[in-house]
């Protein structure tokens, strides 16, 4: 711990504060911007005086704008910090949240709830959702057991495991989407993820599991850490390398999982992020993960607000504004700061 | 932008089945920019290349394509006599065609309406109306990706008629296969009236097409007539859900739009281009519709009063406020057919109840 260190040290010092204050702003701007723009004073006066929260600026503020904002946030910061936990645990830097299957599970849950018509909102939450969480945790398990993980094989068995499961899951997904061609704009739609319509009952579900499992990959950082460094030097610092594999993908997969029935499945963001942050503080995961966490957060809310505004009163699909939004920056910072991934 | 037009691509498109409306070439433009966009992200691995997103981006080409000329008004009385259809293919007939497959409900309807019903041999699984459609031979669904040129060959149709430019791949395979084809599907009121004569034209039955159009006009007048009364401040916001998930609605130049604007009212997403875009909530909430209307293959999704109020933010509008939610039959308003003008008077009636006393009451959901 030399000069590297104290560095990182004095730059989380003040990057931690920063990041908060650009979360922040990104939540203000995404409660002000939309089909109704709202200014942030009055934003203020609807937040903390009840008298003024009346009429439609209210209930689209309250009922509408707020959830949403939320929940951008905290998926976000899940798919950023799942990214970060599969990006270590396979030490490939092309691992994103969905590396082993879990979007492709997702989508065929999805994808059979709609068909067989399991798909009518009971109190405004609709049975896909738990369909697509049960096929994300089902392909996970399933890509887990095939890779008979505690025996002999290693990280990339389950890599390429999850891979081959994932494009059956996919062909899976496209023929019954081809034999019935009716549903097939509700799962496209779903498919392609954003936050349009949810309402805090979808905050009430999805923020505890997801907030506990970003909790438990913290937790994990050191296992992350040692396991980043490769196997044989794992075993040799005396990790139980099994016990550290299994509890990360589940944690990890479990923010997926909720994160994909949620919102669907978006994109970039578990990517980039950890990435980003990598480049900003180094690879040490327990930066790592609440780093990341927070550019995904960032990231994921100023990417809802965008895709209510851009075109409003039209919506576009947030997995776009991400991609078109993220690739670029990530590129950017690619080739100005170089690949840094250890 | 022409050549996309000619990829000889199966083109599975947009809403080309029986609940949704034609093209939204908002999302599919969306979707094909999206499958470029992501990189090594989840969307790219389980849409393997060359299935749907590629599609999409193949398909919206077809559809940025400039809409061709419409089907040239035929002089004279029957064939032989040579056209150009909706793709602004030149066709020429020799004689009357007496065995006719159809490739869209809306031309199976037309085609009936217009008394060659007993010509037709095959239509797609989609035609249910009228009821001797149902039970004629299929040649596959409504997307272009889902018909079977095997079945239509088999058929020994000497007349195709085709849908609309989604269907230009199967337009150029049967061609290819010595068929004869002429995209006919009509898109607004002008256009249905200009299939129905050509319709009439081919099958020389130009005197029951003339005595519909007259009788369907005269329907819309009589509508016109009496929401003519209603001083324009007085005419009824409309928001009409034509998709739930995600949240769609009808532009004013789309089918719906513009039943909706011949039926009196003011659609809330009148500013848009787009035939059927996607809408955020907040518009829908900030617009405030005085009345919603969903077609009733919604019904079983999410169009219901108690739904509508149950979704957040939505008991502030005013429809849902004062219970106004109509669920209207999908196909006179949606599809293209003879059945327009009867659409245009359901829409009517659920927008100015009292205009319309002796319709029956409104459909409540």
């Amino acid at each position: 711990m030399s000069k590297a260190g104290a560095w990182t040290r004095w730059r989380a010092g003040w990057l931690f504060p920063a990041l908060v204050g650009l979360l922040g702003v990104a939540i203000l701007l995404s409660l002000g911007l939309g089909a109704v723009k709202v200014s942030p004073a009055r934003i203020a006066a609807l937040l903390f005086d009840p008298g003024a929260a009346s009429g439609s600026e209210a209930t689209i503020l309250w009922q509408l704008r707020l959830p949403r904002t939320l929940l951008a946030a905290v998926v976000g910061a899940a798919l950023a910090v799942s990214g970060a936990g599969f990006q270590g645990l396979f030490r490939n830097p092309l691992a994103d949240p969905f590396v082993i299957g879990a979007s492709s599970g997702a989508a065929f849950g999805a994808a059979v709830a709609v068909l067989l018509g399991f798909d009518v909102a009971v109190r405004g939450l609709s049975p896909v959702p738990v369909a697509a969480f049960a096929g994300a945790i089902g392909a996970v398990s399933l890509v887990y057991a095939l890779a008979g993980l505690g025996q002999t094989a290693s990280a990339g068995t389950l890599l390429l495991a999850g891979s081959a499961l994932g494009t059956m899951l996919s062909a899976m997904v496209s023929f019954l989407m081809i034999s019935g061609e009716q549903p097939w704009l509700h799962i496209l739609n779903w498919m392609l993820g954003g936050f349009s319509g949810r309402s805090w009952l979808h905050c009430r579900i999805a923020l505890p599991p997801l907030l506990l499992a970003m909790a438990g990959l913290w937790l994990l950082a050191r296992p992350l850490d040692v396991l980043v460094g490769g196997d044989d030097a794992a075993q040799s610092l005396g990790l139980p390398i099994r016990h550290a594999r299994l509890a990360i993908v589940a944690v990890a997969s479990l923010a997926t999982a909720v994160s994909v029935s949620v919102a669907g499945v978006i994109g970039f963001v578990g990517l980039i992020a950890p990435h980003i942050a990598r480049l900003l503080l180094g690879g040490g995961h327990r930066r790592l993960i609440p780093a990341s966490a927070l550019l995904g957060a960032i990231l994921m809310v100023c990417a809802d607000a965008l895709a209510r505004s851009v075109l409003a009163p039209v919506e576009v699909p947030v997995g776009i504004i991400t991609a078109l939004l993220g690739g670029p920056f990530f590129l950017f910072v690619l080739r100005t700061r170089g690949p840094r991934f250890t | 932008m022409r050549a996309g037009c000619h990829r000889p691509v199966p083109v599975g498109s947009e809403s080309e089945y029986a609940g949704l409306p034609a093209p939204n070439n908002f999302i599919a433009r969306m979707k094909a920019v999206a499958s470029g966009a992501r990189l090594p992200g989840a969307v790219f691995r389980f849409l393997s290349p060359g299935s749907l997103l590629i599609r999409f981006l193949l398909c919206w080409m077809a559809v940025a394509c400039p809409f061709a000329r419409a089907a040239a008004p035929a002089t004279g009385d029957g064939p032989p006599f040579t056209f150009s259809d909706r793709l602004g293919r030149t066709i020429t007939l020799s004689a009357t065609p007496q065995r006719v497959v159809s490739l869209a409900p809306s031309n199976t309807e037309l085609a009936f309406a217009v008394g060659a019903g007993e010509r037709l041999v095959g239509v797609t699984t989609y035609c249910n109306h009228p009821a001797a459609a149902v039970d004629l031979p299929k040649i596959g669904g409504f997307a272009a990706r889902t018909i079977s040129i095997e079945a239509i060959v088999a058929l020994k149709p000497d007349l195709v008629l085709a849908g609309d430019r989604n269907q230009r791949a199967v337009v150029d395979a049967l061609e290819r296969a010595g068929v004869t084809v002429a995209a006919v599907q009509p898109r607004g009121w002008t256009e249905i009236q200009e299939t129905m004569r050509l319709l009439g034209r081919i099958f020389g039955t130009t005197e029951t097409a003339d005595r519909l159009i007259g009788s369907a006009n005269a329907r819309l007048q009589a509508v016109a007539a009496r929401i003519g009364t209603v001083p324009p401040a007085q005419r009824v916001r409309v928001y009409w859900e034509v998709f739930d998930e995600p949240l769609m609605s009808a532009g004013p130049r789309s089918l719906i739009g513009e039943a909706v604007t011949l039926a009196g009212g003011v659609n809330i997403f009148a500013d848009l281009k787009e035939e059927y875009p996607q809408v955020s909530v907040e518009a829908v909430i900030a617009r405030d519709p005085q009345v919603i209307i969903g077609p009733a293959s919604m019904r079983q999704r999410s169009m219901s009063l108690e739904a509508l109020r149950a979704r957040p933010g939505w008991a502030l509008i005013a429809a849902v406020r004062d219970g106004r939610v109509v669920i209207l039959p999908d196909e006179p308003v949606t599809r293209a057919g003879p059945r327009f003008a009867e659409g245009v008077e359901l829409v009517a009636k659920a927008l100015y109840p009292a205009l319309f006393p002796d319709a029956g009451e409104e459909t409540s959901p």
